[in-house]
């Protein structure tokens, strides 16, 4: 599976166009991070468990697209884009979508 | 009562002042020493990859939470009375934009690639329950990576 | 073909110490809030002055001011109290709606207040160290011509614009705008009220004994239980109340103006006021 945020795969063309895939993931930080955090928060600084909390829903929001693309017969995703919301204090939902096609000579 | 909650305000603020700055000069010396790096893969804002190569595209992204210290939640507070610029995110928003820049890069540079084009940035609040008042910022970078064929 | 360039420092943000723009928001926020609340005050308390007496007193029903009192407990002290009272507002010439009520507080603070609807408190504990009737005249006289210059209604003016304006401001919701409790504690009047009503006790004990000796024993109460609780003296610019030497003082240049007498016979307090003033110590 190719994934891009650009309009066309380089050296391939595209055979079919199948539309849009999309993948979301919903997570909310524990209390205790969130205290941690809070913490945190008088002094500054990067907040190492918000960032993986974050990375591991934008991988879980992309494999759930590449789920989407493959199962109606896509080889790769192109013009991807992601988007973060705050839908509520303390959960945030990543929603990451493209188009699906289907590229030729993948093989070489 | 007052006073008390006044004094604990006060000593936030001071301590949110010095570990504050001291943590950002840390970070921006480090961005500027791994910028120097890294800007030998360049990244694009544009759409259109090089036509004269074939290239691998793979996507790359990099992220970061920063939390903001006391004293600039302070600070912009008290310009929320008066509007106008708030300097003190100024530095925080930059500082989280590069860094998040330079991790994307880092991916890339794994995965050998020689560009990265079409970078988009996502910027988002991501204030908990706990503490609505105190800005957290998560900044995403992602692009797509371009690798030649022949490295591969 | 391709490159990314160094981008000097600096251009996306301010090269400014940050302590600078915050001493500078910090004295803005403060020379606001001051000047907000001193407009806002004075016009709340001009506003508040408009308020016709009757209006007054509704507003203090809702607070029922009555469940303070012990007025109940002691009637022959608050009939007596209360005598005084409708004797005095007859010397002051108060507006025929302006009804004073006297409240008796069962309670060891040395202290007497009057608040909006024209009632007066007046504690036991101020009541034991007053040594004859003219002194009693002149605190009495002091609270009535609060109320006969609208001091307390005022006040209350005053301090609700400030509230609401400082709610406003910081946003918080947790500051009791009329709550009852704010009512007997927050009135605060001004030095130039203090004086108003200084005045006015005099003026009311020279019309009922054509002196005004007694007077300045009010004054010296006040003064000695400052000096027994060995809290100095707030210095003038932090209290309302102008000081107790320099009120002292204050009521001689007065009578000198006016030619009143400082001394003359005193009259003395009834003879159940000590009884009722002890009964607590019975019981």
């Amino acid at each position: 599976m190719f994934i891009s945020n650009l309009e066309i795969m380089t050296g391939k063309k595209v055979i079919k166009h199948l539309g849009l895939v999309q993948g979301s993931s919903v997570r909310a930080k524990h209390a205790g991070k969130d205290i941690m955090a809070g913490i945190k928060n008088m002094f500054g600084g990067e907040l190492k468990a918000y960032t993986e909390l974050l990375h591991e829903s934008r991988e879980e929001a992309t494999s759930r697209m590449i789920e989407q693309a493959e199962s109606i017969g896509a080889n790769a995703v192109l013009n991807v884009r992601y988007s973060t919301s705050s839908i509520t204090a303390g959960a945030a939902e990543i929603y990451v979508y493209g188009t699906a096609v289907i590229l030729d000579n993948l093989g070489d | 009562m007052i006073m008390e909650q006044l004094l604990i305000t006060i000593v936030l603020v001071a301590l949110g002042y010095f570990f504050g700055r001291r943590a950002e000069n840390k970070h921006i010396k480090s961005i500027i020493e791994r910028e120097a790096v890294m800007n030998q893969l360049p990244a694009m804002a544009g759409r259109f990859p090089p036509q004269n190569g074939k290239y691998h595209q793979q996507l790359v992204s990099g992220s970061v939470v920063i939390a903001n210290d006391y004293f600039k939640t302070f600070v912009a507070g008290l310009r929320n009375l008066f509007g106008g610029k708030i300097t003190a995110y100024e530095t925080l928003l930059d500082r989280a934009r590069r860094e998040a820049v330079l991790r994307m890069k880092q991916e890339a540079q794994s995965l050998g690639a020689e560009l990265i084009f079409n970078v988009k940035y996502e910027t988002s609040n991501i204030s908990g329950q706990y503490n609505k008042r105190m800005p957290v910022i998560e900044v995403h970078a992602y692009g797509t990576a371009l690798m030649e064929y022949s490295t591969k | 073909m391709y490159h990314n360039p160094k981008i000097p420092e600096g251009i996306n943000s301010t090269k400014e110490n940050p302590l600078k723009e915050f001493s500078i928001l910090l004295l803005g926020t403060i020379a606001l809030v001051v000047i907000v609340s001193l407009i806002l005050g004075f016009s709340g308390s001009w506003l508040a002055g408009k308020i016709p007496f009757s209006a007054e007193v509704k507003i203090a029903s809702m607070y029922d001011i009555t469940q303070y009192t012990d007025s109940n407990e002691h009637p022959r002290l608050a009939q007596y109290l209360q005598s005084l009272v409708d004797k005095i507002s007859k010397a002051q010439n108060l507006p025929e709606e302006m009804k004073i009520t006297a409240h008796y507080m069962d309670s060891d603070t040395v202290n007497a207040f009057a608040t909006i609807g024209g009632n007066l408190f007046i504690y036991r504990g101020l009541l034991e160290k007053v040594p004859n009737e003219n002194t009693l005249v002149t605190l009495l006289g002091h609270e009535i011509g609060h109320v006969k210059y609208r001091h307390p209604i005022k006040s209350l003016g005053r301090g609700v614009a400030v509230a609401i304006a400082m709610t406003t401001i910081t946003g918080s919701t947790d500051s009791q705008i009329m709550g009852d409790a704010g009512l007997l504690t927050t009135l605060q009047f001004s030095r130039e009220m203090e004086k108003q009503a200084d005045e006015e006790a005099m003026y009311t004990l020279q019309s009922l004994y054509g002196h005004i000796n007694g007077g300045a024993e009010l004054f010296r109460i006040f003064q000695n239980m400052r000096q027994e609780m060995e809290t100095d003296e707030p210095s003038e610019l932090f209290s309302t109340h102008p000081l107790d030497q320099h009120r002292i003082d204050n009521i001689s240049i007065m009578a000198k103006k006016n030619n009143w007498k400082e001394t003359g016979n005193l009259s003395p307090l009834p003879d159940f006021f000590q009884e009722e003033i002890n009964s607590y110590l019975n019981q």
